[in-house]
């Protein structure tokens, strides 16, 4: 299949096209030349196209037999792509609303307001997995391809535990939720639809990418590092116990 | 006052989410389910269901059928009614509304999610960012009754967190932002 006639199937890809660093104008290549051109991996690719277009294709198996590293790697690249595209451009709109915006003006102050705590949430939500997650995941999956669990991993794995990490995605996903739920009810003015049509389009799209980042944490690495923390113990116990 | 208790008892798990979701449509029920006659008896004794659907296919034979009738009766002196499984929604909806007492039924009226005077003031209590204990002690109210509130609040906004609710009582001019701001 040719990339573009991909991108001509769901323009939604090309958001996930652009964090993988492929850029448009594909002339006639065909995805596997483009993953070749880039050095993309292209079984990964495809099953995170796979993934994002369709919620209920979930390859477990396929996606977590790839390295940690490269799904981290993914992760990491949605995390850019919101903190420096999608947060600020819809915030960006949010402040178009109020310049467009006479009479009720302080409605869109508390909006307003609420967006900023709820950036700062999802910042803060982002910057620990980037900054003990991962690097502790990363941890785990070198000392499991040489089966050898330090003291001092051992630690930390009887500290954190992938399965207490994750347990923080619902009140992001909720606040966002109400956000969008209260824009539609309770806010519109007849002067200001435009602006709010495309903010409320923005929340949905925002929405879509983050429940399909939460199900690639959820679905595959989390379970993915549940196991070989599993292992990993099994192999401390057994060399500890002779 | 809580949801009446409705025994939905069938073996097939399409007829028993296909019972509820007919019912679902126009009441709120409290639903118990089960998938064969031994365990239907024990529960209706247990419980004080308002209702008991059953799938004729649970019983053996007609006799069976009419011996839990009868069992019923003496049970409970209730009314026997008969449905098919081809009959048209509404006819099982109002067979089984004609079989409870109206008082019992609380009626899904989506028109009518507008906040009562009671939950509007809680909402304001919440607004300000108090907790449930706190707002139970200032209203006289036991805490129950406040999670009470706080739960129909968010099923009738659908509003789930507690910063969005504070959003939707600024809006709606249940508190300003300066009195949240005082309180801080």
């Amino acid at each position: 299949m040719k990339m573009a006639e991909m991108i001509h199937l769901n323009h939604l890809l090309l958001g996930v096209v652009d964090r993988f660093g492929i850029k448009l104008g594909f002339g006639e290549k065909t995805v596997s030349e483009v993953c070749d051109e880039f050095q993309v991996n292209l079984d990964f690719f495809l099953e995170i196209c796979n993934a994002y277009i369709d919620e209920h294709y979930f390859p477990k198996v396929q996606l977590q037999a790839f390295p940690v590293g490269s799904i981290i790697a993914y992760l990491k690249k949605t995390h850019q792509y919101y903190l420096e595209k999608i947060l600020p451009d819809i915030n960006c709109s949010i402040e178009k609303l109020e310049e467009a915006t006479f009479k009720s003006k302080p409605n869109i102050m508390v909006v307003k307001d609420f967006f900023q705590k709820y950036k700062e949430e999802v910042t803060a939500h982002i910057m620990r997995e980037e900054e003990k997650v991962f690097p502790y995941v990363l941890k785990i999956e070198k000392a499991h391809s040489k089966l050898e669990l330090s003291a001092e991993l051992k630690d930390e794995l009887d500290t954190y535990s992938i399965n207490n990490y994750y347990d923080d995605h619902d009140d992001v996903e909720e606040k966002l939720y109400d956000l969008k739920n209260i824009i539609i009810k309770y806010l519109p003015q007849p002067e200001e639809l435009e602006f709010i049509h495309r903010l409320v389009e923005q929340l949905f799209g925002l929405e879509k990418d983050l429940n399909d980042h939460s199900r690639i944490e959820d679905k595959v690495l989390v379970p993915k590092v549940a196991v070989m923390e599993r292992e990993l113990l099994a192999v401390y116990q057994s060399q500890n116990s002779r | 006052m809580a949801d009446p208790k409705i025994i939905v008892a069938t073996e097939s798990t399409i007829i028993c989410r296909g019972v509820r979701a007919v019912l679902d449509k126009s009441w709120r029920f409290d639903y118990r389910e089960c998938d064969d006659l031994r365990r239907l008896k024990r529960l209706v004794q247990s419980i004080d269901a308002s209702a008991i659907i059953v799938a004729s296919t649970l019983f053996e034979d007609d006799l069976q059928i009419l011996q839990f009738a009868d069992y019923l009766e003496n049970e409970s002196n209730r009314f026997i009614s008969q449905v098919k499984l081809s009959d048209p929604e509404d006819v099982l909806a109002e067979t089984l509304a004609s079989m409870l007492d109206p008082g019992q039924l609380s009626t899904k009226d989506s028109d009518n999610q507008d906040l009562s005077v009671r939950e509007k003031s809680i909402l304001r209590e919440i607004a300000l960012g108090k907790t449930s204990r706190q707002i139970a002690d200032e209203l006289f109210i036991s805490a129950h009754t406040v999670v009470t509130h706080r739960k129909n609040i968010n099923r009738k906004l659908n509003i789930k967190t507690t910063s969005g609710l504070t959003v939707y009582a600024i809006l709606n001019n249940i508190i300003t932002v300066d009195a949240i701001e005082k309180n801080q």
